[in-house]
């Protein structure tokens, strides 16, 4: 690039050749310079700030909510609700459950003197024709239908709320 | 910036530059040091680092006195206890005073326009960018304000020898 100075008449050179004076301090300058760059480097940059001054916003915005929040109501309100109808109870029934007849015994085995009683703890066959079949089981509760009437409620099933399983009473 | 960048372009602009900014305020020499300062704080350097000088300087100056008050206060005070815009001249160069005293008579855009070109080393397109006219203003401004200063000081020169 040409200096336009060169293009100048003579006037214009005689004037030019007038020094303006210098006013600045070049030392003060260039150390006022430096500091402003060692400042600018230490200088933290806008996003912790920003960051700070958000969280800054967000805790007095929740503040302010937490002062003005409404007091709470209480409203009454009648609902009608339907009663529910009652289940009904089914009745208890007792079942009996019979142990198959023993075959009878050959007659004349059993001592006319013998007590009848004993003589069915040592031959039950001996009882078979004159005593009437043992219970097995008694059950107590709500009828089951079930083919096998009688039977079941004795397996315990889920449910049954008196199942008695047991032997000959 | 570059410190040595730095220290090249406050060579060759900052005495221009403080008598560009007394044009516009009365302390020039504050303006010229914050615009050197800016000129430091930048990245990287501008592309025309001596049109950015001028430019910064005349805005910051242009501040500094908006305060017309402050300013017509300061102002016979500053113009006593200022050194004078130039140095003293050689033997067979022009009367400092007498060519402050004919710059002083100028208007403030001739004045800018004579001081940015003649002791700035500005060209007319630079000049303009620097204060925001076009270069054939700046032309134009310059050559009115020269012709001005030439019967102020009694010179009898042709403007301009070339184009």
């Amino acid at each position: 690039m040409s200096d336009p100075r060169d293009e100048l008449t003579a006037f214009e050179r005689s004037l030019s050749g007038l020094a303006p004076s210098r006013g600045v301090d070049r030392d003060r300058l260039m150390y006022e310079a430096g500091r402003r760059a060692g400042l600018r480097e230490a200088r933290p940059g806008w996003r912790w700030p920003a960051v700070a001054a958000g969280l800054t916003l967000a805790t007095i915005g929740q503040a302010v909510m937490l002062g003005r929040r409404p007091t709470e109501r209480v409203v009454a309100r009648v609902v009608a609700v339907p009663a529910p109808a009652p289940t009904p109870v089914p009745e208890p029934v007792v079942v009996l459950t019979r142990r198959e007849p023993v075959p009878a015994s050959r007659p004349g085995d059993v001592s006319p003197s013998r007590p009848r009683w004993l003589t069915a703890r040592t031959d039950p066959a001996a009882l078979a024709e004159t005593e009437p079949p043992l219970l097995s089981a008694v059950y107590i509760g709500p009828l089951v239908d079930d083919p096998d009437d009688t039977l079941t409620p004795l397996r315990g099933r889920v449910g049954d709320p008196r199942s008695i399983p047991g032997g000959p009473l | 910036m570059d410190p040595d960048a730095i220290g090249r372009l406050l060579d060759r602009h900052e005495a221009p530059l403080t008598l560009f900014a007394r044009q516009l305020c009365d302390a020039p020499e504050d303006v010229v040091q914050e615009a050197f300062l800016r000129l430091a704080d930048l990245d990287r350097e501008p592309d025309d680092p001596g049109a950015w000088l001028y430019r910064v300087a005349r805005n910051l100056a242009l501040d500094a006195s908006r305060a017309a008050g402050r300013r017509r206060r300061h102002e016979a005070r500053a113009a006593a206890a200022s050194p004078g815009w130039f140095d003293p001249a050689p033997i067979d160069g022009p009367e400092p005073a007498e060519a402050e005293a004919a710059l002083r008579s100028l208007p403030v855009e001739e004045r800018e326009v004579i001081v940015a070109h003649l002791w700035g080393g500005l060209t007319f397109e630079r000049v303009g960018r620097a204060i925001g006219v076009s270069s054939s203003t700046a032309h134009r401004l310059y050559a009115r304000g020269l012709q001005t200063l030439r019967e102020r000081m009694g010179a009898s020169c042709p403007t301009r020898e070339t184009s």
